[in-house]
């Protein structure tokens, strides 16, 4: 499955990474404060450059465990903004996962809700999903205010389920079911 | 991590399986009542005795993944199961599993074993954080979670197709100084 690129909204334009991207991702992807609360910390643009190149790889779902990696890119000013992915977890249980990163310099305009959502629309009405989950450390109330404004519901509070640089941390996780996501719009 | 057998509780021994326990534990997992919200189907006398062999190996944890799965015997009797799985070394988490003979019920039997298991798990494996996960249908088995002091983390909603139908999960959860607390 792989989709029509770029994937529209609004405002934005959803398509796969390239290397002419290094600039606009390194420029959010290096970020300290956009690290804190993710898994893979970047910090140099040798380092950018080898995440973005496998990102540019991951742009059909053919099977369970692969992954759609998207650049999003806002014209209105004119460069990649932030980044979105879509897992599929389980082809038999029809469970798929969302995660967006976004360059602060950006936020508070519902770009990443945006983009988010047209990879939920994608998973359900062209992956044929049943259920989208999304998960966010409680303490980046950014992420999971997203993920309520896309109607996504807590399933799960993990207390210390893992420890993340050094430190013992939780996990929220929401979800959403197909018939959800439909009675919404 | 060996623990020394037989583990004794107040009225129960917890210990590895032998192929001998083959009459005793087909006793119940033949039983559709028991397999209900199980991943396994009621099993037949030869699918017990391949279980019995693998479960008699897992009498020690060396590493991730593996199981610590011991019979909880009253006098002479194997009534039920309990097990550890060590989900991760590096974040230190594990989980609880039991399943109990249903003639043996009520009587507390399987909260003795499985506060055993806690306790070998938090004092002797040093985990951490131990979950236990049931289908919500499954009622008697969340109220022992909630018996031991497990706390409810999470209600997945149709995250799996259990048995050809869309099924939930309660995912129960405990740390280490709440079980410090709670003994």
């Amino acid at each position: 499955m792989r989709p029509d690129y770029p994937i529209k909204t609004d405002r934005l334009l959803l398509r796969p990474f390239t290397p002419a991207d290094l600039d606009d991702y390194a420029a959010y992807r290096t970020d300290p404060e956009v690290n804190r609360y993710l898994l893979t910390v970047v910090t140099d643009r040798a380092g950018t450059s080898e995440l973005l190149a496998r990102k540019a790889a991951q742009t059909e779902l053919t099977g369970d465990g692969q992954g759609l990696s998207l650049a999003v890119h806002w014209p209105e000013a004119g460069r990649v903004v932030g980044d979105v992915v879509l897992k599929w977890l389980s082809e038999e249980h029809r469970q798929g996962e969302i995660g967006y990163v976004f360059n602060p310099e950006f936020q508070g305009r519902g770009l990443a809700g945006e983009a988010a959502g047209a990879l939920l629309r994608f998973g359900f009405e062209e992956l044929g999903l049943h259920r989208v989950i999304a998960r966010a450390a409680p303490g980046n109330e950014a992420s999971w205010r997203v993920m309520e404004r896309l109607g996504m519901r807590r399933e799960a509070h993990y207390r210390q389920n893992r420890v993340v640089k050094g430190e013992w941390a939780d996990l929220y996780t929401y979800a959403v079911l197909a018939q959800e996501w439909r009675a919404r719009r | 991590m060996r623990p020394d057998y037989p583990i004794k509780t107040d009225r129960l021994l917890l210990r590895p399986f032998t192929p001998a326990d083959l009459d005793d534990v087909h006793a119940y997992r033949r039983l559709p009542e028991v397999a209900r919200y199980l991943y396994d189907e009621a099993l037949t006398r030869d699918e017990t005795a391949e279980k019995l062999l693998r479960w008699s190996a897992m009498d020690e944890l060396t590493g991730d993944g593996q199981s610590l799965a011991l019979a909880a015997v009253l006098d002479g009797t194997v009534i039920g199961e309990v097990d550890i799985k060590w989900l991760s070394r590096e974040h230190a988490q594990g989980e609880l599993g039991y399943i109990f003979n249903p003639e043996f019920q009520g009587r507390g039997y399987a909260r003795e074993a499985a506060e055993q298991m806690l306790h070998l798990a938090f004092e002797q494996v040093r985990l951490h954080r131990v979950i236990a996960q049931c289908d919500p249908r499954n009622e008697p088995s969340w109220r022992l979670m909630e018996r031991l002091g497990m706390r409810r983390e999470a209600h997945f909603r149709q995250n799996e197709v259990f048995k050809g139908e869309w099924g939930d999960l309660f995912v129960y959860a405990m740390l280490a100084e709440e079980h410090r607390n709670e003994e």
